[in-house]
C-alpha cells in the first residue's frame, strides 16, 4: 500500500509540473540528437499556491495500516489499541492544547513580546472586548469572519450602548451570522479531535426546536429599516435550521402576502422541514410539491440543495407506498434539470428503498454502477452518511460481500475517505464490513482483512469480537485463537463474560494431536490465563465475572485435554472448596473428562474429589462415576468412607458383591 | 407431621413476604399476595382474589420485574451447602442443577410419592407462585419445590428451625430479564428522525423478532435511478433563461460552506498534512521558501532607494573634504545593510546632518569646512 504511489499523487505531481510532463524532456532530448531543427519549448511559469508542494508530497504518503495514526505519540508504549485508549489519547492531546490556549487568553498581558516579522496572529491571545473598547462595523465584520459568535454579540451590544451607528448592511450580515449559529458559539475550528469524536453524539437528538425565540436575531430583524427579501430569507433559514417550524411557516406566509421573493436556499430549508408541518404521508408530500411549485412559479432556480431537501422529506415518509416511486421521479426531474446528485442524495435513496422490513431493493448496485471510481467532495452536510449506510445495506439488506468491497473501494478512491464523517460513523462502517466478511468469507480471507485493519485502523467492539469467536468455533480455525486472545487482552475485552464464554466454548473444540502440539500448549496457556485473570478481579468490581457451570466445565475440559492436568486439578480443588464462586456447577462431561484423567494418572484423591463434587452438584451420573472410579483404582479406607458418606451406600462393597454374585 | 410441615412452610413463605416488604419496601403485602395468589388465611378467598387479580393485571408487569430483580439479588448471595443426612434419597436427581435449557415434563420427574414431605396444598400454592413469576413455569415450580423439600427436611430434623432466606433462594434460578430469543435482529444505524422514532418505539415491539418474509427474491433487479417519470414542476428553459441571484444571504452561505468543510476535516494523517494546516493558519513559512514573505511594506520601496543614498547628502554636505569623505563611507555602509528600512537609513543620515550643524563653529575653526 505504501510502496506504490497512489494514482491521485501522480495527478498532483502532474498538476505541479504542469505542461512540463515527465516524459516530454526525454523525448525532446532524443529527437534533438537526430533532428536539430526541433526546439525545446520552455513552459511558462505556473503560479502555485503556498500549499501545492505540500499537497503533492502529502499525496505520496498512504495510510500505513501497520502503524499507529500520526496523531499519537511516536512511542510504542503510548500506542493505543483499544477504542477507549484511542479516544482518550487523542482527546487528551487536544485538551493539553486547550489548556495552553486558555492560559494564553486568560493572561494575555503576559504575552506581549512580538519579535517576529511578519506577525503571526494565530500565536497571540485573542482580543477581548470591554465596554470601553473602540469598536466599529469593521470589528464586527472581522469577528464574523473569524466565527466568534459571542464576541460578535458583545461588540454589537457595545455598539448599542455607545451609540455607534450600524448600517443596515452590517445588521443584515449579523442577522445571517447569528441566525446560522442561533446566537451560540460554534466549536473552534482548531478542535479537530473534539469534532471527530463529537459528531456521532450530536447527530442523535437533533430534531428539537432549539431556536431562541425573540433572541438577538429577531431583534436585529426588527431593527432593520427595511425588511426586505434578504432579511426574511435569513430569518426563515435560521428558524428552519433550528426547527422552529411553525414560526418559519408564518414568516413564509407573510412573504407570500407581501410579495417578497425568497431565494433557493430558503425554499430548500422549508422543504427540509415540510414533513414536520403536516401529519400523514400524502399531506406531507402535497406540501413539498406545493413549495416546489411555488419555487417554479417564482422563477427560482432549484439546485442540489433542493434535490436533497426533497429527498430528505421523502425519506421521512419512507414507509408510504408511493415514496419509492416518487423518489425516482424526483431524481429524474433533477437529472433533467442538469443537477448532479451528491452522496447525500444517494444516502436518502438508500433509506427510502432499503427498508428494514420492506422488500429487498438492489438500488445500491445501480448507485454503485453510477458512481464507482468517482471522486467526491463535500457538498451537503449529509454526504458523510452515505458510506456507513451503504455498508449497512450491504450487510443487513443484501448480504453481499462483493458489493461491500465495491463500496470500500469507492471509499478509498482519491480523497473520498474524508467523507467517512467522524469516528462514530467510521467504527460503525468497519463494524458492518467486518461482520459481513465474518459471515460470508472463509476464515483465512477474513483474517487477512483482520490483520490489515486491526488494531490501528479499527478496533473490534466486543459484539464483533464475539461474532468472530463464534465463527472461529464454527470453522474450527482455532489456530487464530491465540492471536485473538492477545488482541482481546490489549483491547481490554477480558472482563466481558460473553466473550470469555465464547473463548472457552471455542477451545473445547480442540482435538490435540501430534500435528498441533504448539497450539495445544497455547490453548492451555490461554485457559490458565483466563482463569487467573478472572480470579484476580477484585471482589467489589462493578461487573465482576461470575463463573457459570458451562464456563467452568469448558475450562476444566480444555485444561485436561491440553495436557495441563495439574492445573485442572487446581481449579477443581478451588471450586469444590468454594462452590459459591460458580453459579450452577461444572458440567458432567467436564467432570467425567477430569475423572478419566485422574484415573489415568492414578490419583484417587482427585477422583474422589470429583465424585463428591458431582454428587453435591446433583448430577445423576455421580453414581456411575463412583463405580467407574471404584473399579479402576484401588481406594483406601478414607476414600471409601468419603464416598460412602456422600452416596449413602458403599459402592465398593456393592461392586464386590456384584462381582461375587455374578461369578 | 403433615400439619406441622404445612404450618412451617406457610410461616416460611409468609415470613419471606414480610421480609421482602420490610427489607426492601418494594411490594405491599396485598400486591405480593395478589401476585403470588397465596390463598389468604381467612375464608374470603374467592371475591378478594378476583379483585386482587384485576389489580394485579395492572401492576403485573412492574411487580413481576421487581420481584424477579429481588429474587435475583437473593440468588447471588453465598450458597450454604446443605448437609444431606438422609442419604437414601440422594440418588434422586436434583432438578435445580439442570442447565437453563427449557425443561419438559418428562425431564423433571415429579416428587416421588413415597417422600411426601410437601403437602399437596402447599404444592398447589407453589404452582401458583411459579405461574405468577412467569417464564418457564414448570422449571420454576420444580425448583421451588425442591428448595422447599430440603427446607422441610431440615426443619423436620429440627436442627435448624428456620433457615435463612438466602439459603432458601440460593439454588433458585430466576429470570434476570424477560427471556429473549437468540435471533439477532438486524439493527439499522440510521441517523435521521425516522430512525430516532423507531428506536424509541422499539420497546413496544413484540419480543420475538420474526424475520420478515421477503417479498422479492434475492435476484438482482435493476432499478434505473434516473429513469423515473419526471415531476415536470420545473421547466428547463425557464430556469436557464432566468438568471436570478442565487442567494440573498452571502454571509450565511459563506458560514455554511465553512462549517460543511469542517465536518470533513480529520486529524492530520502525516507531517505534510499537518504542515498544510499550519500554512493555512499562517504559522509556517510558505512554500516555495521566499525570504521576503510577509514584508509587504518593504515591497513598495525599490531597490535603488536602499542602495543609492548619496542623494540625501545634497544640499548640506560639503562637496569635498573630510566630512564629505566620512559621509560617503556612511552611505556605503548603509547601502549594504539589509536589516534597516529606508526610513531608518535616512534618519541615520539626517542625524549626522544635525550633528555637523551643531558643531559648525568648531569645524570651521579647524578648517574641516570651507568658509
Amino acid at each position: 500500500m505504501a510502496g506504490a504511489i497512489p494514482r491521485c499523487s501522480v495527478r498532483h505531481l502532474q498538476r505541479l509540473f504542469g505542461s512540463c510532463s515527465i516524459s516530454a524532456p526525454v523525448r525532446s532530448v532524443r529527437t534533438s540528437s537526430c533532428n536539430r531543427a526541433e526546439e525545446i519549448v520552455i513552459p511558462n511559469r505556473i503560479p502555485r499556491s503556498s500549499t501545492d508542494i505540500l499537497e503533492a508530497l502529502a499525496s505520496t504518503v498512504g495510510r500505513d495500516s501497520s502503524g499507529p495514526h500520526y496523531k499519537y505519540s511516536d512511542d510504542p508504549y503510548l500506542t493505543p489499541a483499544s477504542n477507549v485508549a484511542k479516544r482518550s489519547f487523542s482527546l487528551s492531546k487536544e485538551s493539553g492544547r486547550k489548556a495552553a490556549r486558555w492560559i494564553r487568553d486568560k493572561h494575555s498581558d503576559l504575552f506581549t513580546h512580538r519579535p517576529e516579522d511578519p506577525f503571526i496572529e494565530a500565536f497571540y491571545p485573542k482580543i477581548s472586548f470591554t465596554d470601553e473598547s473602540d469598536v466599529s462595523e469593521d470589528t464586527l465584520r472581522e469577528l464574523m469572519q473569524k466565527c466568534m459568535v459571542s464576541d460578535a454579540i458583545q461588540v454589537y451590544q457595545i455598539c448599542k450602548t455607545k451609540g455607534v451607528e450600524l448600517s443596515d448592511s452590517v445588521r443584515q450580515e449579523l442577522l445571517e451570522f447569528l441566525g446560522y449559529y442561533n446566537c451560540e458559539d460554534a466549536l473552534d475550528e482548531d478542535w479537530v479531535e473534539e469534532r471527530w469524536y463529537r459528531q456521532g453524539i450530536m447527530s442523535r437528538d437533533r430534531i428539537r426546536n432549539t431556536w431562541k425565540d425573540h433572541g438577538l436575531a429577531e431583534e436585529l430583524f426588527k431593527s432593520l429599516s427595511h425588511q426586505g427579501s434578504p432579511a426574511y430569507c435569513a430569518l426563515i433559514r435560521g428558524m428552519t435550521r433550528y426547527y422552529q417550524v411553525d414560526r418559519a411557516w408564518q414568516m413564509y406566509q407573510e412573504t407570500l402576502e407581501k410579495g417578497i421573493p425568497l431565494d433557493t436556499e430558503t425554499y430548500n430549508s422549508l422543504i427540509r422541514v415540510a414533513s414536520l408541518m403536516r401529519e400523514g404521508s400524502d399531506l406531507r408530500w402535497k406540501l413539498v410539491k406545493e413549495i416546489l411549485t411555488a419555487m417554479s412559479e417564482a422563477g427560482v432556480r432549484p439546485n442540489l440543495g433542493t434535490l436533497n431537501s426533497t429527498l430528505e422529506s421523502l425519506s421521512q415518509i419512507a414507509s408510504w407506498r408511493q415514496t419509492k416511486n416518487l423518489s425516482l421521479q424526483v431524481m429524474a426531474e433533477f437529472n433533467r434539470l442538469g443537477i448532479q446528485a451528491s452522496l447525500a442524495s444517494y444516502y436518502f435513496l438508500l433509506i427510502i428503498h432499503c427498508r428494514e422490513r420492506g422488500p429487498i431493493s438492489h438500488i445500491l448496485i445501480d448507485i454503485m454502477n453510477h458512481i464507482a471510481d468517482k471522486e467526491f467532495s463535500i457538498q451537503d452536510p449529509k454526504d458523510t452518511f452515505f458510506f456507513v449506510t451503504a455498508m449497512d445495506v450491504c450487510r443487513n439488506h443484501l448480504h453481499s460481500k462483493e458489493l461491500a468491497k465495491r463500496v470500500d473501494d469507492l471509499l478509498h478512491t482519491g480523497n473520498n475517505y474524508m467523507l467517512i464523517g467522524d469516528s462514530y460513523k467510521e467504527s460503525i462502517y468497519y463494524r458492518h464490513y467486518f461482520a459481513l466478511s465474518c459471515s460470508t468469507d472463509t476464515v483465512d480471507q477474513f483474517m487477512e482483512l483482520y490483520n490489515e485493519l486491526v488494531p490501528h485502523i479499527y478496533t473490534p467492539e466486543p459484539g464483533v469480537m464475539e461474532e468472530l469467536l463464534k465463527a472461529l468455533k464454527v470453522h474450527e480455525a482455532l489456530e487464530y485463537l491465540p492471536q485473538l486472545w492477545s488482541d482481546m487482552i490489549v483491547f481490554d475485552h477480558t472482563s466481558r463474560e460473553k466473550l470469555l464464554m465464547s473463548v472457552l466454548s471455542a477451545m473445547t473444540c480442540h482435538q490435540p494431536s501430534e500435528d498441533n502440539t504448539k497450539l495445544t500448549e497455547q490453548l492451555a496457556t490461554i485457559a490458565w490465563d483466563l482463569w487467573t485473570r478472572v480470579q484476580r478481579m477484585e471482589e467489589d468490581r462493578r461487573n465482576k465475572i461470575t463463573w457459570s457451570g458451562p464456563m467452568i466445565g469448558d475450562l476444566l475440559t480444555t485444561l485436561v485435554r491440553c495436557g495441563e492436568y495439574s492445573k485442572g486439578v487446581e481449579v477443581m480443588q478451588k471450586i469444590s472448596a468454594d462452590p459459591h464462586i460458580v453459579l450452577g456447577s461444572a458440567t458432567v462431561d467436564s467432570l467425567q473428562t477430569l475423572l478419566d484423567a485422574a484415573i489415568g494418572n492414578d490419583e484417587a484423591d482427585t477422583g474422589v474429589m470429583v465424585v463428591v463434587y458431582a454428587v453435591d452438584a446433583g448430577h445423576q451420573e455421580a453414581a456411575d462415576m463412583a463405580k467407574k472410579l471404584g473399579s479402576s483404582l484401588t481406594l483406601n479406607a478414607e476414600h471409601r468412607a468419603k464416598l460412602t458418606s456422600v452416596l449413602g451406600i458403599d459402592i465398593i462393597a456393592d461392586l464386590k458383591e456384584k462381582e461375587i454374585s455374578e461369578s | 407431621m403433615i400439619t406441622t410441615t404445612t404450618m412451617a412452610s406457610a410461616t416460611g413463605s409468609r415470613c419471606l413476604y414480610r421480609t421482602l416488604f420490610h427489607r426492601y419496601g418494594l411490594l405491599s403485602r396485598g400486591q405480593v399476595r395478589s401476585q403470588c395468589s397465596v390463598p389468604p388465611e381467612d375464608g374470603k378467598a374467592p371475591e378478594k382474589q378476583e379483585s386482587a387479580e384485576a389489580k394485579a393485571n395492572e401492576k403485573k408487569a412492574a411487580a413481576k420485574k421487581k420481584l424477579n430483580d429481588l429474587l435475583a439479588s437473593l440468588a447471588t448471595t453465598d450458597r450454604i451447602p446443605v448437609e444431606r443426612t438422609n442419604s437414601l434419597k440422594l440418588s434422586q436427581p436434583k432438578p435445580r442443577q439442570k442447565t437453563k435449557a427449557p425443561k419438559t415434563e418428562a425431564e423433571v420427574p415429579p416428587p416421588p410419592p413415597e417422600e411426601q414431605v410437601i403437602e399437596p396444598e402447599l404444592a398447589a400454592a407453589t404452582k401458583e407462585v411459579a405461574k405468577s413469576l412467569g417464564g418457564d413455569v414448570e422449571a420454576t415450580e420444580s425448583e421451588l419445590l425442591s428448595t422447599l423439600k430440603s427446607h422441610a427436611l431440615d426443619t423436620s430434623a429440627s436442627e435448624k428451625p428456620s433457615a435463612n432466606l438466602s439459603e432458601l433462594f440460593v439454588g433458585l434460578k430466576v429470570e434476570r430479564s424477560q427471556s429473549k430469543p437468540v435471533f439477532e435482529r438486524p439493527r439499522r444505524k440510521r441517523y435521521d428522525r425516522d430512525d430516532h422514532q423507531r428506536m424509541q418505539q422499539g420497546t413496544q415491539r413484540p419480543d420475538e423478532y420474526v424475520r420478515p418474509t421477503r417479498v422479492t427474491s434475492r435476484e438482482y433487479v435493476k432499478t434505473d435511478i434516473f429513469g423515473g417519470e419526471p415531476l415536470k414542476i420545473f421547466s428547463c428553459e425557464e430556469s436557464k433563461a432566468k438568471e436570478i441571484v442565487e442567494s440573498a444571504c452571502p454571509v450565511w452561505d459563506a458560514t455554511h460552506a465553512r462549517e460543511i468543510q469542517q465536518t470533513v476535516v480529520q486529524p492530520p494523517s502525516n507531517a505534510f498534512v499537518e504542515m498544510i494546516q499550519w500554512t493555512r493558519q499562517g504559522k509556517l513559512w510558505t512554500f516555495p521558501i521566499d525570504n521576503e514573505i510577509g514584508l509587504e511594506e518593504e515591497k513598495k520601496i525599490g531597490f535603488q532607494e536602499h542602495v543609492f543614498l548619496e542623494q540625501h547628502l545634497e544640499g548640506w554636505c560639503p562637496r569635498r573634504g573630510p566630512i564629505r569623505h566620512f559621509m560617503e563611507l556612511v552611505c556605503t555602509g548603509l547601502s549594504k545593510n539589509p536589516y534597516l528600512t529606508v526610513e531608518r537609513k535616512k534618519a541615520h543620515i539626517m542625524w549626522y546632518k544635525n550633528y555637523f550643524e551643531e558643531k559648525h563653529d568648531i569645524l570651521k575653526e579647524i578648517g574641516a569646512i570651507e568658509a
